[in-house]
């Protein structure tokens, strides 16, 4: 499946060298990565076409199950850095939960508060980096 | 957490709207500088006042290990690197310009406010380290801005100042000799013809160049101990290019942020200046330099919060210093006093004495052992608490919402936990510096070796070169021996790194279900996490303090005592 994953993904990164959106379901019907695919692991290439909202329930549901028990009620403009995360391997499980679910490629500099702050402001960047 | 990420961008409206004045948060400040004058330096003999030890001794506390020859507490808070005067003079001097820097920063429009503290930054330093210090220093940052932002409008006569400091830092005192003189009048016409053009139309150079800057003072110290290796001359450093050394991981922090577009390129010089040069830095130079790092962490957490609540949160820091500065020496004597007595167990309060007398043939039990490591460790984090939490409330003082480097330690439940809580900034360095770029370029298909040698390089490799062997080298000399003689402390750093990398990739696929230190049945278990975790920080610092004659092999076996192994000696 990693394969696969790279193929897709390097297909996206061409698309976007070349002007496109970088959405490979809009270019690739033969793509195997179907919304139905119950074996497609953590590679969820349906979130390419994601809107925000789907995004940012991901995101919840993500921190509600990994960091639970934070004596907060998780809202979207909850600030994650002060009230939700538990230290930085908390941000460092995020970026590869968003490396994985979204299959987009984080940077350093995109470890960053204005993009961390809330699900909003992080949802915001998942779909800027879906394209 | 925020501000481990740099912060938010503030804006001027918001900073004037948490810029509102307190007499009474002032005049608090002030009086808690006159407590620190009274009690660190010899001011009660000008104004007639009974000593510290005398007014103890007056409410009947006969406290030992406290005050020192002239009555006053004996403090760890001290001037590095200078004997223009004595301890007390130079803390006095040094409270005094504190007293003004904050005056100036509390009352000055917003527009004025960091300039004023570079100024008395720069004006405590003439005084206590000299003019040539001072230009020193100056003159290594002016040189870092050069090549950092070659498109400012005033570069050219910035280029001029860095020529006369220059003069000043360089010459001794032959400043009106043309041989000294002539060869830095070069220096801006070199800039304007060669190397700015150079930084202006060829990226990859000017990339090199910035990189070249940065690391600076570790490539530095490194040539300098390798060439006395080979030749056996050894450089002399000035002391303001040798203060500058000491703030290599903050210029490494602010390359950083500056490859990822947080520094204007057209940064105003008085802007970049405000990064560096702060009253903060001063006390204990050495001591956790890198306290206040980068650019972004710097200018997106001043004034970020009504200034009061921060003067008060840095009072309330000091408060804690305060306690640490009187009573380190009393608690750990005293504390080793009374084990002793009780368990009838000897005890060390240096682990490095504990060495010594086991590299001697000496027998050591388990407990001596574990119990001297720990011992030792509480020592060092009541000296070093102390000065770390004067600085960061120097900070929050000035304005500044800067994180405490050091918060409840003996709370963590976990190695990586520990490491982030006993010294904040410093890791915030090696995650930054070493763990992020190789996180996010290598082994991305396999996540258990990616976490691993992510870790393994801040917390064992960057840690070691970056971190403490560099600084070896500040503290005794460009010396190929230093090197040398750091080189055994290999397995201390790495054994840290091994263990916060082992405890990461396993809370990576660990379920988090409980917060630790909640209440219930299983508290009893963070006791024991928190004091294994402890336990093993303090026990590997066996291989952190080598003594003349000692092997490997003989740390080895400490440690393996420490764990109720005993090999043959």
């Amino acid at each position: 499946m990693a394969s696969i994953h790279w193929i897709l993904f390097s297909a996206r990164n061409q698309v976007k060298k070349l002007g496109g959106d970088g959405n490979i379901r809009k270019i690739c019907p033969f793509s195997l990565a179907t919304p139905k695919d119950e074996d497609k692991g953590d590679e969820d290439f349906e979130s390419m076409s994601m809107d925000k909202g789907v995004i940012s329930k991901l995101l919840k549901d993500f921190f509600e199950e990994e960091f639970p028990n934070q004596g907060t009620d998780l809202e979207y403009t909850t600030d994650l850095l002060n009230d939700w995360f538990v230290d930085s391997l908390g941000i460092i499980n995020t970026v590869l939960f968003l490396e994985r679910k979204f299959a987009i490629s984080l940077a350093r500099a995109d470890i960053n508060s204005d993009n961390f702050q809330n699900i909003n402001t992080l949802s915001s960047f998942v779909r800027k980096s879906l394209g | 957490m925020a501000r481990l990420l740099g912060g938010h961008p503030i804006t001027t409206e918001e900073q004037e709207k948490n810029d509102r004045h307190s007499p009474v948060a002032a005049a608090a400040v002030v009086g808690v500088l006159l407590v620190f004058i009274y009690l660190f330096t010899q001011f009660y003999q000008v104004v007639g006042l009974p000593s510290p030890e005398a007014l103890a001794g007056k409410a009947g506390l006969n406290l030992n290990y406290i005050f020192d020859a002239d009555h006053n507490v004996d403090c760890t808070l001290i001037i590095s690197f200078t004997r223009k005067y004595d301890n007390d003079t130079e803390r006095l001097i040094f409270f005094s310009i504190v007293t003004l820097a904050f005056l100036c920063v509390y009352f000055l429009p917003l527009k004025f406010k960091r300039t004023a503290l570079v100024f008395w930054f720069l004006t405590a330093v003439v005084l206590l380290y000299g003019l040539h210090a001072a230009s020193g220093l100056l003159f290594a940052h002016l040189a870092v801005y050069l090549i950092f932002h070659p498109t400012n409008k005033r570069i050219a006569i910035v280029s001029v100042v860095a020529a006369g400091l220059g003069i000043l830092a360089f010459s001794g005192d032959n400043y009106f000799n043309p041989r000294t003189f002539v060869p830095w009048l070069i220096l801006p016409v070199a800039y304007r013809y060669g190397l700015r053009p150079v930084l202006l139309k060829k990226p990859k150079a000017a990339s090199v160049c910035r990189l070249i800057a940065a690391q600076s003072s570790v490539l530095l110290v490194f040539m300098g101990a390798s060439i006395e290796g080979i030749s056996g001359y050894e450089w002399k450093v000035p002391l303001g290019i040798f203060l500058f050394f000491w703030h290599w991981q903050r210029v490494i922090l602010y390359h950083v942020d500056y490859k990822d577009g947080h520094v204007p390129k057209d940064l105003p010089v008085s802007h970049y200046l405000s990064v560096f040069l702060n009253p903060a830095m001063i006390p204990s130079w050495t001591w956790s330099a890198y306290i206040g790092q980068g650019y972004a962490y710097i200018s997106n957490n001043f004034l970020c919060e009504d200034k009061n609540r921060l003067v008060m949160a840095g009072l309330k820091i000091w408060g804690f210093s305060l306690l640490y500065l009187v009573f380190d020496r009393w608690f750990i004597y005293n504390l080793v006093d009374y084990l002793e007595d009780t368990f009838d167990i000897t005890l060390f309060v240096h682990i490095k004495s504990m060495v010594r007398h086991h590299v001697r043939g000496e027998y050591m039990s388990t407990p001596t052992v574990l119990f001297s490591c720990l011992i030792d460790q509480s020592r060092w984090m009541l000296l070093w608490a102390s000065v770390v939490h004067f600085k960061v409330g120097l900070w929050r003082i000035f304005g500044y919402n800067v994180d405490p480097h050091f918060n409840r330690p003996w709370l963590a439940t976990n190695l990586a936990n520990f490491w982030a809580r006993y010294a904040f900034h410093f890791r915030a360095f090696l995650v930054s510096a070493f763990y992020y770029p190789i996180f996010f370029r290598f082994f991305k298909k396999n996540l258990h070796l990616r976490v691993f040698v992510a870790t393994m390089a801040a917390a064992c490799v960057g840690n070691m070169i970056w971190g403490h062997m560099s600084e070896n080298l500040f503290y005794e000399g460009l010396e190929w021996e230093n090197i040398l003689d750091y080189l055994p402390r290999w397995p201390y750093f790495l054994l840290l790194g091994l263990g916060i990398s082992l405890v990461q990739v396993y809370l990576l696929r660990k379920k988090r279900n409980r917060k630790p230190w909640t209440w219930g049945w299983r508290i009893g278990t963070d006791v024991l996490a928190t004091y294994l975790t402890i336990q093993f920080y303090c026990l590997i610092h066996v291989f952190g303090r080598p003594v003349p004659g000692g092997t490997i092999y003989e740390y080895w076996r400490l440690f393996l005592i420490g764990l109720g192994i005993h090999l043959p000696g």
